[in-house]
């Protein structure tokens, strides 16, 4: 789509040059023919470095976006970034694809649909009522129960399990929110990539990213009704017990284990090693390997258990 | 299969009688035919009473087992036993079983999948994307809302009623842990029983047991997204409210009543007729019937009121 074009759509006028815009994009990842936004004043400090060819900002950090990219100065940036959105997303199914490719010894349930566009491995099981969305690849030996549904973009690597109903890649939960309190969707353009060997329970959801991708390493064993959030990131060999939620855009070291119903907030990072008892609130980010934690707000679990013991004192 | 040809699959050796095994089973469960395993001295007692014709163990137990026992000496027994398991795993569909049957008056939706081996009894209706894995029993009366799932060896009683989205039988959060911290897939080669008058609620997950079965009582009623681990036991006419969950091989009596997000650890027993009311997390067996629970750490719920009342006096202060 022309700059002209989307300048249109965001309601300002642009008379300088036109270039073809291929996406949207973060600050930090946006390319010469990508554009960004910022809002948050937490990532104005990225607008010097960015390489996007046009940033959406609006007045206040206009004066901050630097000479490789274009200032397109609105009210809302974050609102017309989710106005733009709906026209860089991937229709649904893309009936021009190829049709989809099998490997050798794969079983596919005849009540299974695979959209055009996917690849799938060797000796993989498929069964009734899965379906997986156009350009989907996944890996050898792979198991998808009844019902799973994977939708467009997304990758599954070898070995994995995936249990009946879960729902690979369906959109993170983003909106921006305009003076009125509605709500314009932002579209979510991005995909899940699961690695090899990783089994996941039944009715579990791992959201699709915004930009980019959602990650789910090698090794990561997830059980039944899971939450996990666009753009998250989970480490090698990670457990993630049931009911466990994870917000967005949180990243996970390796072999992180998460007890039953815990979950955490937004944009944290969390070391690797660490151990969250279950019910754990975490709203911080956790920088030491190795760690027991428990309780909301979070705490050592050493702490949580003195505190227990405190409270129980309370009340005789 | 030969005990021999399990010891050489697990790059181990056998000793004593080269027993013909069926299938694995925990040391207290186990019958003949049946392979079982103990990694600690604490099964001793288990070990000399268990009835399983062959035994995976360490070293250091080879004394404790029951005069001329056939056993396999292990390294590592979890993860020979999660090995071992994968052995004894069925195929995921049976296509040598007999056409399914259904009975009189039973609906079933053209979308819906019925594998070979089901039984469907009478006056059921089976709504479309439903999927019933091979030899899966489901009773008479019974309806199963569009894309519920059964796995493979499931039984559904009478009179109940499954909701959309919910799966039965998948396998349990079951693995052994390789020093370098790799998970190993422990297979659950067992099965959910549903017994009669049971209603589940949408988009609930109920494991499979590893040996055995997790056994869902008559009368029971399950909201939706509720999690029930592997080898639990829910007594007859409990209440689970939204978004609870049972860990593995826990058992309820009867008429207990979970309120919403409550969630109970694994091992436990609770006595028939407890309540515990929204958020309760129970980490411990309790023995006392009828009492009524709150909080976590879990309290008698008179005490979490005045619990409740001294915090908010604290923050005052």
């Amino acid at each position: 789509m022309d700059i002209k074009e989307i300048a249109k759509i965001i309601g300002i006028e642009y008379n300088g040059t036109s270039f073809e815009v291929t996406g949207i994009n973060t600050l930090q990842d946006a390319s010469a023919n990508e554009i960004s936004f910022v809002t948050n004043p937490k990532y104005f400090k990225d607008l010097e470095e960015s390489k996007a060819g046009a940033i959406i900002v609006n007045q206040a950090s206009a004066a901050s976006v630097s000479s490789n990219s274009i200032a397109l100065i609105v009210d809302e940036p974050y609102l017309m970034m989710a106005i733009l959105s709906k026209y860089f997303s991937s229709p649904i199914e893309d009936e021009n694809a190829p049709k989809a490719i099998m490997g050798e010894g794969t079983k596919l349930s005849q009540k299974a649909e695979i959209a055009n566009g996917a690849i799938i491995g060797k000796n993989c099981t498929i069964m009734a009522g899965v379906y997986i969305g156009s350009e989907c690849v996944i890996g050898d030996n792979t198991i998808l129960y009844p019902n799973v549904v994977v939708y467009r973009d997304c990758k599954i690597g070898s070995d994995c399990i995936i249990h009946a109903n879960t729902t690979i890649g369906s959109d993170g939960f983003g909106f921006a929110t305009n003076k009125m309190g509605q709500h314009t969707k932002i579209y979510q353009n991005g995909n899940v990539v699961i690695e090899d060997d990783v089994e996941i329970g039944s009715s579990t959801t791992i959201d699709r990213a915004v930009f980019k991708t959602t990650l789910i390493k090698k090794g990561v064993r997830i059980d039944n009704l899971v939450q996990i959030g666009h753009n998250c990131e989970i480490g090698e060999y990670s457990v993630l017990v049931s009911q466990t939620g994870l917000a967005g855009s949180s990243k996970l070291g390796r072999n992180v284990v998460m007890g039953g119903q815990s979950a955490t907030s937004g944009h944290l990072e969390v070391a690797s090693f660490n151990t969250f008892a279950a019910r754990s609130g975490i709203t911080k980010s956790i920088k030491e390997n190795g760690g027991t934690y428990a309780g909301f707000p979070l705490m050592d679990h050493k702490i949580w258990l003195k505190l227990q013991a405190k409270l129980a004192r309370l009340i005789k | 299969m030969l005990l021999s040809f399990i010891a050489d699959s697990l790059s181990c050796k056998h000793v004593g009688e080269d027993v013909e095994i069926t299938s694995m089973n925990d040391l207290s469960h186990a019958s003949a035919g049946q392979l079982s395993f103990a990694e600690h001295k604490k099964y001793t007692t288990d070990l000399q009473n268990s009835k399983a014709s062959a035994f995976l163990i360490p070293e250091n137990l080879i004394e404790a087992l029951p005069k001329n026992s056939s056993y396999i000496v292990c390294e590592n027994v979890s993860i020979s036993m999660a090995y071992a398991t994968k052995l004894f795993a069925p195929r995921k569909i049976d296509f040598k079983a007999p056409d399914p049957l259904r009975g009189e008056g039973t609906y079933i939706d053209e979308r819906a999948n019925i594998e070979d081996g089901v039984i469907i009894g009478k006056n059921s209706t089976i709504m479309a994307g439903v999927y019933l894995g091979s030899h899966v029993y489901i009773g008479d009366n019974t309806t199963i809302y569009p894309n519920a799932v059964v796995y493979r060896d499931c039984v559904v009683g009478n009179d109940c009623i499954i909701h959309g989205g919910t799966v039965i039988g998948a396998d349990g959060f079951g693995f052994s842990h390789t020093q370098a911290g790799e998970h190993i897939k422990i297979y659950q080669n067992g099965n959910v029983v549903i017994e009669d008058d049971v209603e589940i609620g949408a988009n609930c997950a109920i494991d499979r047991a590893m040996f055995g079965s997790t056994i869902i009582k008559k009368g029971v009623k399950l909201d939706n997204f509720i999690h029930i681990g592997h080898n639990c036991e829910i007594g007859e006419y409990s209440l689970f409210v939204a978004q609870s969950g049972v860990g593995g091989s826990t058992k309820l009596g009867r008429n207990c009543v979970v309120s919403g997000q409550s969630a109970f650890t694994d091992h436990l027993n609770i006595a028939p007729f407890s309540t515990f009311t929204a958020r309760s997390g129970i980490t411990k067996s309790i023995k006392e019937p009828r009492g009524v629970w709150s909080g976590y750490p879990l309290m008698p719920h008179k005490e979490w009121m005045k619990l409740q009342s001294k915090i908010a006096k604290l923050t005052k202060e």
